[in-house]
């Protein structure tokens, strides 16, 4: 397992350094190449000051609403490296997300549920639901605006993640329309003093704990943000339910993507809205110009492809022994009748590509900050959602290197949850 | 300070740094401002140059606040930012230490082509970022850029800095480094 410290180094010293310590059948090395050619990916990343406190905290949350992680998932470091330099309280949401969107993931990827079609769009569904239902306490994002406007501690990152919540809605909390029993465990609402003041709320009977998972943590961050961020992470939500609802199709057909439409699909099942996530984690909001130009759009969605390639070359082993083609690896090798070297070699090739339309994305920033008449704050607080983008590809070559997620020889008992399916293959699949 | 035009320039970055105006500096300002930077050149704390610059704002926030008695976590006031800068920038060994890094990382992250020279367009995108109006740019390069050869080194970068923190002289290389005044 790397050790990956704070000093700065050259390129080719980094890369020297990771390759030395990586464990050899971690199926990420084959992504060291890359440290040498994209200039983003050159550094090794610092790692939050209080990862140790924001590890106890996540493990603590992890167990109240009931999702069981692997301790070497370590959702926990990988928001440390990507969140480094802002509060605590950030990090600790940023690493919530993760944990829920991994396991949330899980669920398509390996397990029956993933070749149902019905079964992913009825989950999606209760999600969604959930998000329209639930109240936005009055003037939430008003005040939060206005404090990152100010530029007060709150854009740092402060304890808000401890102190606001909504009450989920007692027709939300009743439904429990979930096909399958939750599992039992009891709720533990202990947390580090200042970091997570409050506990989890009481899991409703019959809900599943991703689903109260993502309860507690859309309680959480939905408040802070407008109603049109609300709506862009909804339609991430959707766009993601749709892009699984194909590849559960692709499963049942046989049918492997082609080179041409793979990236899009993996745009979304990645989770388009993990993306908008990094503003209510930092405590700001893109103003909704900036969002909507060409330019940020490419900005997200070249970190969401770079990132989502990357994890595909380190997870193809894993995937194909687990019969799933929905990996660029994989789709390129049939395409192009590759070797798997080659087809690993050339999606290398396009994550570099795409690596540099986001760096040229980044790099427009300051002539749209004028154009947009964006104030100083909103600048600054634009540019550290920028940076966490362009920070993510070294921060999850580091974390896949280090996590051992995807690692063949002890997957069985390293992804979320157990071998048994949250959803159940209760709907048709084929 | 000893004079009312070093004061100005201090109170100058002072205020720009302070972006939201609330009369105080803090660690979040200085790392907005880094971003700002690094963004602008597509760079980042993951490259060899914004890791460089992260580093480097670390450094003269740590010696700021550490002359200062704070955790590292405070806010400086006006009066505090003059005592601390002039501290960081007039002792030949402290600026060595503390300012010196952190100058010459941004000046490199600028030369983009790694030639040693800072181009007018690089020029103009980081003078942006630390808030010099459109119109003092240019000037404040051809003052710079003595020799003409449309590029003005990494050292020159450094030294002009320091002289305008340090020089009450209002004909100084580096004096429209910031803009009018």
């Amino acid at each position: 397992m790397p050790v990956i410290d704070t000093t700065t180094r050259t390129t080719g010293e980094a890369e020297t350094r990771l390759s030395r310590e990586r464990t050899p059948s971690v199926a990420a090395a084959l992504l060291l190449p890359l440290v040498d050619r994209i200039p983003v990916m050159a550094a090794p990343c610092r790692m939050h000051a209080s990862i140790d406190r924001i590890t106890v905290s996540l493990a603590e949350w992890t167990r109240e609403v009931g999702l069981e992680t692997p301790a070497p998932a370590r959702f926990d470091r990988m928001a440390g490296r990507a969140f480094a330099g802002f509060g605590t309280d950030s990090t600790l949401l940023f690493a919530k997300w993760l944990t829920w969107l991994f396991h949330f993931d899980d669920e398509w990827d390996e397990k029956p549920a993933g070749r149902a079609a019905g079964i992913v769009e009825a989950a999606f569904a209760r999600l969604a639901r959930h998000t329209a239902e639930t109240a936005v306490p009055c003037g939430g994002a008003v005040q939060e605006t206005q404090d990152a406007r100010a530029g007060g501690r709150t854009g740092a990152g402060t304890a808000r993640t401890a102190t606001v919540r909504p009450k989920p809605p007692a027709s939300v909390q009743a439904r429990g329309s979930s096909p399958l029993q939750a599992r039992n465990r009891p709720l533990q609402p202990k947390g580090l003093p200042g970091l997570q003041a409050r506990a989890a709320a009481p899991r409703p009977e019959g809900v599943l704990p991703v689903e109260v998972a993502f309860r507690d943590l859309w309680g959480v961050t939905a408040p802070r943000m407008s109603p049109r961020w609300r709506e862009r992470f909804t339609r991430g939500l959707a766009a993601q339910g749709v892009a699984c609802r194909t590849e559960a199709e692709n499963r049942c057909a046989g049918r492997v993507p082609s080179v041409a439409e793979y990236p899009a699909l993996r745009r979304g099942t990645a989770g388009p809205y993990l993306f908008d996530l990094v503003e209510p984690c930092l405590g700001v909001e893109v103003p909704a110009e900036l969002r909507e130009s060409p330019a940020w759009r490419t900005l997200v969605d070249a970190c969401n492809d770079v990132t989502a390639w990357c994890n595909d070359v380190a997870s193809h082993h894993k995937e194909r022994a687990n019969g799933d083609v929905h990996n660029y690896v994989t789709v390129a090798a049939h395409a192009f009748g590759l070797s798997d070297t080659e087809a690993v070699g050339w999606v290398n090739d396009r994550i570099a590509e795409r690596a540099e339309d986001l760096r040229a994305a980044a790099r427009r920033m300051p002539g749209l900050f004028d154009e947009f008449g964006l104030s100083p704050v909103q600048a600054r607080n634009a540019s550290k959602v920028a940076c966490a983008f362009l920070a993510a590809p070294r921060a999850q070559l580091e974390w896949l290197l280090e996590s051992s997620r995807y690692d063949l020889t002890s997957s069985a008992c390293l992804k979320a949850g157990d071998s048994n399916s949250t959803y159940p293959a209760r709907g048709k699949t084929c | 300070m000893s004079t009312e035009l070093l004061k100005r320039k201090l109170d100058h970055a002072f205020e720009h740094l302070d972006a939201n105006g609330n009369g105080r500096v803090e660690r979040e300002d200085l790392l907005g401002l880094g971003a700002l930077i690094m963004v602008g050149f597509g760079e980042s704390p993951t490259s060899a140059a914004g890791s460089k610059l992260v580093h480097g704002f670390e450094s003269i926030w740590r010696a700021l606040s550490a002359d200062l008695g704070g955790d590292g976590e405070g806010a400086i006031s006006p009066e505090e930012f003059r005592t601390g800068m002039s501290s960081v920038l007039s002792e030949d060994e402290r600026f060595d230490t503390v300012f010196r890094p952190a100058a010459e990382a941004v000046a490199e992250l600028c030369d983009t082509d790694g030639d040693g020279l800072v181009e007018p367009a690089e020029f103009r995108l980081l003078l942006s970022a630390f808030g010099t109006p459109h119109d003092d740019v240019d000037t404040a390069f051809d003052r710079l850029d003595r020799d003409r050869d449309r590029g003005v080194s990494v050292s020159e970068l450094v030294e002009a800095t320091r002289a305008y923190y340090t020089s009450a002289d209002p004909g100084s290389t580096g004096d429209r480094l910031r803009g009018s005044l």
